[in-house]
């Protein structure tokens, strides 16, 4: 599945204390969200629609701007860049959204879709950038032919491929996946998931895979982060969040996938509670009405993010679970 | 894409009717252009009132003009100010509405639909009577009057169409490399809005030449030449004195004309939004 990465190396992507809320209606969106990718690894974020996944998506591409907090790529908060480092730094992330169809300009051939990144950010001239279409074509799996096709012409599976061909034509670090998978056939998904698998070993791209769908987390990330009502729930290297999830509604994602088919269960059904609004933050744990076994001290005190000690300290990275539960475990390991 | 919509266009019994009578009129403002037809619209060749007959087809006027030539030369003139009006009204309409929608909600758009408001209180033919009198001795006051008034509507459209647009995911993906709102909205947002155009712009089309008519029967037109509305005028005089030559020409002409156009818009927006419902 993946390679277990050194904690020592840098991280490529760091996002702190991010906020966002949308004031019209007064939702929060994004509620104090930290964590971070290393270079060449995965994260897999999970939660249900509407917990602010791809709110936090758009925030890292700047499509959309937060309200607090600081995202850092390769060390630089890239709320403070100037415009001529923003420029390199936007060749250097992609997105890849889940609507194939939408995702790719209708009147646009697919060739001048994929030749525009290059002309934007005048990378080689008329010839290698033709050239680079016809490699990049060939990389996702595709003919030549359809480059002088319009997106309507082409499968999903093939928009698809094209919008993930559009996205890694500037040979960007960062990948970010925005449930790139969920509208397609589950066979095409599988077909999918392993093009951008193998593309990461190929190009060590470092990955932000955003889905509602564990079973295909489970397949692709080296890390997940769980996100609930727009704030991170718990944070965890792969193994063990598969293993031994500590949330209680890690738990409960959890068992349902187990339980139930196990290729594919949408944590839609956990969609049970709506988005807050600014005047209900933290005064409780945004998950207590859900909880089994909430205890009365989750309603009155919004819990903190505990690092989870184990005997040796674990050896592919942190992991955070936001609850109560676990403020004992802390303070008696340490 | 626009071969689908050709398809269905053919299909539709009624749009093609309409094509085919737009077709002729425009062959016969094209011929007047080039000269070969309707040139001696001012030439007096007759007597005063003369009737139908095989020298003037249609009779003559008061001044003794030939009325088949007039109402060719009028051809010209309604198509004159219907591309002229449709094409800059389409364009400031677009424009306007393009950035009302891109920047939506935004103080451009507040501005953009405030002047859209403020036209849109003020009576049409008031206004025109305004310009026209304002710009005197030019010959385009009503066409001013026209395109200042007509590209509200357009800009409405395009504004909605604009909003639509700019959600989905594929300008967010040229957001994302960072390409400049101008560039996004040329490329990738007015091109899918190019079918709403088509129908906005041949309704427009219909309306200025309707207007005119109407300006020109109410002494606001076309200051020189002929046109279907001056004939109107001219003969609302006739009538009453038993000579319909100038009624019967211009209005069946009109008539025909904007009957062709409407049934080749009601038809086009049929064809056009099937297309849409697909994509
Ligand atoms: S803090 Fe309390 S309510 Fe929230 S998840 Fe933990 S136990 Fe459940």
């Amino acid at each position: 599945m993946s390679t277990p990465t050194p904690p020592t190396k840098p991280p490529l992507l760091e996002v702190r204390n991010l906020s966002l809320s949308f004031h019209q209606q007064e939702q929060v969106a994004i509620d104090r969200v930290s964590f971070s990718i290393t270079a060449g690894s995965t994260l897999g974020l999970v939660g249900a629609s509407g917990a602010g996944k791809s709110s936090i998506a758009r925030a890292i591409m700047r499509l959309i701007k937060p309200d607090s907090g600081e995202i850092l790529f390769k060390g630089k908060n890239i709320f403070m860049m100037n415009s001529q480092q923003m420029m390199a730094t936007r060749q250097r992330m992609q997105l890849v959204f889940q609507e194939p169809f939408t995702s790719l300009s209708p009147r646009r051939t697919i060739e001048q879709s994929l030749l525009e990144p290059l002309q934007h950010f005048a990378i080689g001239d008329t010839n290698s950038r033709q050239e680079k279409t016809r490699q990049i074509i060939q990389t996702v799996g595709l003919d030549h032919d359809v480059l002088r096709r319009y997106p309507h012409q082409l499968s999903s599976g093939q928009q698809q491929r094209i919008a993930i061909a559009r996205a890694l034509i500037t040979s960007p670090d960062l990948l970010i996946a925005d449930e790139a998978v969920a509208s397609l056939d589950v066979s095409i998904q599988a077909q999918i998931i392993q093009l951008i698998q193998s593309l990461q070993e190929e190009l060590g791209i470092t990955l932000l895979f955003i889905s509602h769908d564990l079973a295909v987390i489970r397949q692709i990330a080296n890390d997940v982060a769980v996100m609930y009502q727009g704030q991170l729930l718990e944070q965890s290297p792969a193994d063990t969040f598969f293993s031994k999830p500590n949330h209680p509604y890690s738990k409960t994602l959890l068992s349902f996938t187990n339980n139930k088919a196990p290729t594919s269960l949408p944590v839609e059904n956990w969609r049970l509670d709506r988005g807050r609004t600014t005047a209900e933050t933290t005064s409780n744990c945004v998950f207590a009405r859900s909880c089994q076994v909430k205890m009365p001290i989750c309603d009155q005190l919004e819990p903190a993010s505990h690092q989870i000690q184990y005997r040796n300290q674990h050896p592919l990275g942190p992991h955070y679970v936001k609850c109560h539960l676990y403020e004992e475990v802390n303070t008696n390991d340490t | 894409m626009m071969g689908g919509a050709w398809r269905r266009l053919k299909s539709d019994r009624y749009g093609m009717t309409g094509l085919f009578i737009v077709i002729v009129f425009s062959m016969v403002a094209v011929c007047v252009w080039s000269g070969l037809l309707g040139q001696g619209w001012s030439d007096v060749s007759g007597n005063r009132w003369e009737s139908v007959s095989t020298t003037h087809w249609f009779g003559t006027n008061l001044l003794g003009q030939d009325i088949l030539q007039r109402t060719l030369f009028g051809t010209a003139t309604a198509f004159e100010v219907g591309l002229l009006v449709t094409f800059c009204s389409t364009l400031l309409g677009t424009v306007m509405g393009a950035l009302a929608g891109w920047y939506s909600h935004g103080w451009l758009d507040e501005v953009i639909l405030w002047l859209k408001g403020v036209l849109d209180s003020i009576p049409f033919y008031l206004f025109a009577a305004a310009v026209a009198f304002a710009l005197q001795g030019i010959p385009w006051a009503m066409h001013l009057a026209m395109i200042i008034t007509f590209w509200t509507t357009t800009a409405r459209i395009i504004r909605g169409e604009v909003m639509r647009i700019k959600q989905r995911e594929f300008i967010e993906a040229a957001r994302a490399i960072g390409l400049p709102s101008i560039k996004i909205i040329f490329r990738h947002v007015l091109p899918n809005t190019f079918h709403v155009l088509l129908v906005q712009a041949s309704i427009v089309f219909v309306a200025a030449i309707n207007t005119e008519v109407i300006l020109s029967f109410l002494g606001l037109g076309i200051q020189d030449g002929v046109s279907w509305g001056l004939m109107l005028a001219e003969s609302s005089q006739e009538v009453l004195a038993g000579h319909f030559g100038n009624f019967v020409a211009a209005g069946t002409s009109l008539f025909v004309l904007l009957m062709g156009f409407n049934l080749l818009a009601d038809a086009l927006q049929d064809a056009l939004d099937s297309r849409r419902a697909t994509a």
